[in-house]
């Protein structure tokens, strides 16, 4: 079956307009992937397909591809252990204030990864990086242009939500402003997608990791400068640490691509032999500091298992990194999977140890 | 004695020191076989954008220089007992000789180019060069690698086997100092698309499919390479199924893996369909290319159109 293909060089008017699918409404105008990831090109070739041929997912799951749901733990983490950090201490929570900040915080994570997929999508990234293309436009799930509003509708709704803790809890005013200082620096310096430089690196663990929890310290109520204060910022500093290696990970799976784009991040300018070096110093860092949580309060039998569950993807994880041959191929899907599966883990495990601390201190008092 | 690719004057003796022991020899052997295609290639451009003799000869040698060298080294990391009907230089001579060899053909690339006085021409061969390497280099890296992806052979085929054949297309108009960026963006993917058919088309040959020359079967599954065809009719088996791959010894064993003679001319045709969509895409870039070239190089066009017949299906002009 032939399908049409129109190529069209970025100066002609009509290239927008394809390129955001706001051409027509019967049809989606999908770019054509291309492995030439140096050349320096104008033009675009777009399939063209017919709308109603599309057929997206049932029931509308495609929606969890497109917002990116699973992401969404890089902000339940941070919530929970602020929440959990609170109760330890027996200190008054605001629900209200504190429920509506989170989800304004998840309201933000979707609107930037939104508006990364749109910025990849416009600078034509997605055709060249097999990673970085919102999938959901390649399928003609969505247009690019209607990607664009979904952030600014998820951004706008997440400052809506965060509006009350700002009012309420002031301090919360100097998270809102590093994050808009980071932000800005980091979205508006390139025209690409955030990942794919280095600041991204220093966003991520910012603004997912002591930034985000300490606004959710004041959005529940937390205090300013008391000892709960500082837990969030060490649980936040982990949570930062945590995404931070989970963007690493990503990176390194997509080091060729990566390197033949020249992009430079932490991993690509290390190279492939010493980024092993590097993540495994990375993973025996978290697993240490899950350990050294446990040590400062954990039963015997729950800081064995932690023990016993982190050493066993410490093995299979450096194992599987210090055998990779090849920066293409299953065995770096493999590793990278394990490692992803590995800070998973620890994010559960400690979890599942805070749970059960506070229902024990609970029952006691 | 001198050798001729059809038309060509691609080797003399006096090219190389006569000095050196064996190595006019090695080249003998090596270059009077082969079909020299992407010599033709260039000459159909050569013809068609009406480039100069000597820039013509010089591009011939050039791509069937780089390309000889590539299968001397390609020979040895294999450890191939035969090219072209002949024992492999690395067998017939020494291992050391065919790298040596190899090396020099590309040195003398060097040599020839840098004499012609096209700057961008040198830069633009030293590029294909290095991603040809880094093509091998990560082929190499898949050996034993039974889960790989077909998306993922797609890019060390690019690097490998389509950096020639863009090469072919580009170089000529940077010969003639022609460097429009649309058009050789529109030439870099009608590369793209001839190494990707060409490398699928080879592909097959290991599964008997169009082998029309009579070529050894499972080559590729035997020295442990998943090959395009491979990967593609194996992308729905169970990752952990995968390493049974290793124990394959015939045609008929992997047809039954991978659910018997229907199952696989099924996935036959689907391979083909997709196939079908580069082509066509091919077709589509070669239209383009239509707006880069004078009235009288339309004829390229006509003779660029075959290239996925015969490249693809096997087809004789």
């Amino acid at each position: 079956m032939k399908i049409e293909l129109l190529t069209l060089d970025k100066k002609d008017d009509r290239f927008l307009g394809y390129l955001l699918g706001t051409f027509s409404k019967e049809f989606r105008a999908i770019p054509v992937q291309s492995l030439n990831v140096h050349q320096k090109t104008n033009q675009v070739t777009f399939k063209i397909l017919k709308k109603e041929d599309i057929v997206p997912p049932f029931l509308g799951m495609h929606w969890i591809q497109i917002l990116k749901i699973r992401n969404l733990i890089m902000v339940a983490f941070p919530v929970f252990l602020t929440i959990i950090n609170l109760l330890s201490a027996r200190q008054p929570i605001e629900w209200i204030y504190g429920t509506l900040a989170s989800l304004g915080a998840f309201s933000l994570l979707i609107a930037v990864n939104l508006h990364n997929d749109y910025l990849d999508h416009l600078s034509g990234l997605d055709r060249l990086h097999p990673d970085s293309r919102s999938r959901v436009i390649q399928k003609g799930w969505v247009t690019a242009s209607q990607m664009k509003n979904w952030s600014f509708f998820y951004g706008f709704l997440g400052g809506l939500l965060g509006l009350p803790s700002l009012i309420q809890f002031p301090q919360v005013g100097f998270v809102i402003l590093a994050v808009v200082v980071i932000g800005l620096v980091g979205l508006t310096s390139y025209k690409m997608g955030l990942r794919y430089r280095r600041w991204s690196e220093l966003s991520v663990f910012f603004l997912l990791g002591p930034v985000l929890s300490s606004g959710l310290h004041f959005s529940f109520g937390g205090l300013s400068l008391n000892a709960e204060f500082w837990k969030a910022i060490i649980f936040g500093t982990y949570s930062g640490l945590l995404s931070l290696f989970y963007l690493n990970i990503k990176n390194y799976e997509q080091i060729m691509v990566n390197d033949q784009a020249r992009f430079v991040n932490t991993v690509s300018y290390l190279g492939f032999e010493r980024s092993k070096w590097f993540l495994a110093f990375f993973w025996v860092i978290l697993v240490l500091g899950l350990l050294v949580f446990y040590l400062m309060g954990a039963e015997l039998w729950s800081f064995l298992s932690a023990l016993v569950i982190s050493s066993f993807f410490t093995y299979k994880f450096l194992k599987k990194l210090f055998r990779l041959q090849s920066p293409i191929g299953s065995q770096i899907a493999e590793c990278c999977f394990t490692a992803k599966l590995g800070s998973l883990t620890l994010m559960i495990i400690w979890s599942l140890d805070l749970l059960l601390k506070l229902f024990q201190f609970r029952i006691v008092t | 004695m001198q050798i001729q690719s059809p038309d060509y004057k691609i080797f003399d003796p006096q090219d190389f020191p006569a000095y050196l022991p064996k190595l006019n020899n090695l080249y003998d052997d090596l270059f009077s076989g082969g079909k020299g295609f992407r010599g033709k290639l260039i000459k159909i451009f050569a013809k068609n954008l009406k480039l100069d003799p000597k820039a013509e000869t010089l591009l011939a040698q050039t791509i069937e220089f780089i390309h000889n060298a590539s299968l001397l080294h390609d020979d040895l990391i294999d450890r191939s007992a035969l090219r072209r009907g002949k024992t492999t230089a690395w067998l017939r001579f020494t291992p050391e000789y065919a790298v040596l060899a190899g090396d020099y053909l590309l040195a003398r690339v060097m040599v020839n180019l840098s004499g012609f006085g096209n700057i961008k021409l040198v830069q633009y061969t030293a590029q294909m060069i290095s991603d040809l390497l880094e093509g091998e280099w990560l082929q190499d890296s898949l050996v034993g690698d039974f889960k790989v992806e077909l998306h993922q052979l797609d890019r060390v085929h690019n690097l490998k086997t389509a950096s020639l054949f863009k090469w072919c297309l580009r170089a000529p108009f940077i010969a003639q100092e022609r460097y429009d960026e649309n058009l050789h963006s529109t030439l870099e993917e009608m590369g793209t698309l001839l190494g990707q058919l060409f490398q699928r088309s080879d592909d097959l040959l290991d599964y008997d499919i169009r082998n029309y020359e009579g070529k050894a079967v499972l080559g590729d599954l035997r020295s442990g390479y998943i090959n395009s065809f491979a990967a593609f009719v194996t992308q729905h088996v169970p990752t952990s199924e995968k390493e049974y791959l290793k124990n394959i010894k015939t045609l008929t064993d992997f047809k039954n893996y991978v659910g018997g003679e229907e199952v696989f001319e099924q996935k036959l045709k689907e391979f083909d369909q997709a196939n079908e969509f580069l082509i066509q895409l091919y077709h589509h870039h070669l239209k383009n290319l239509e707006r880069h070239l004078a009235s009288h190089e339309q004829k390229l066009m006509s003779d660029l159109s075959p290239l996925t017949d015969l490249l693809y299906w096997r087809k004789k002009p």
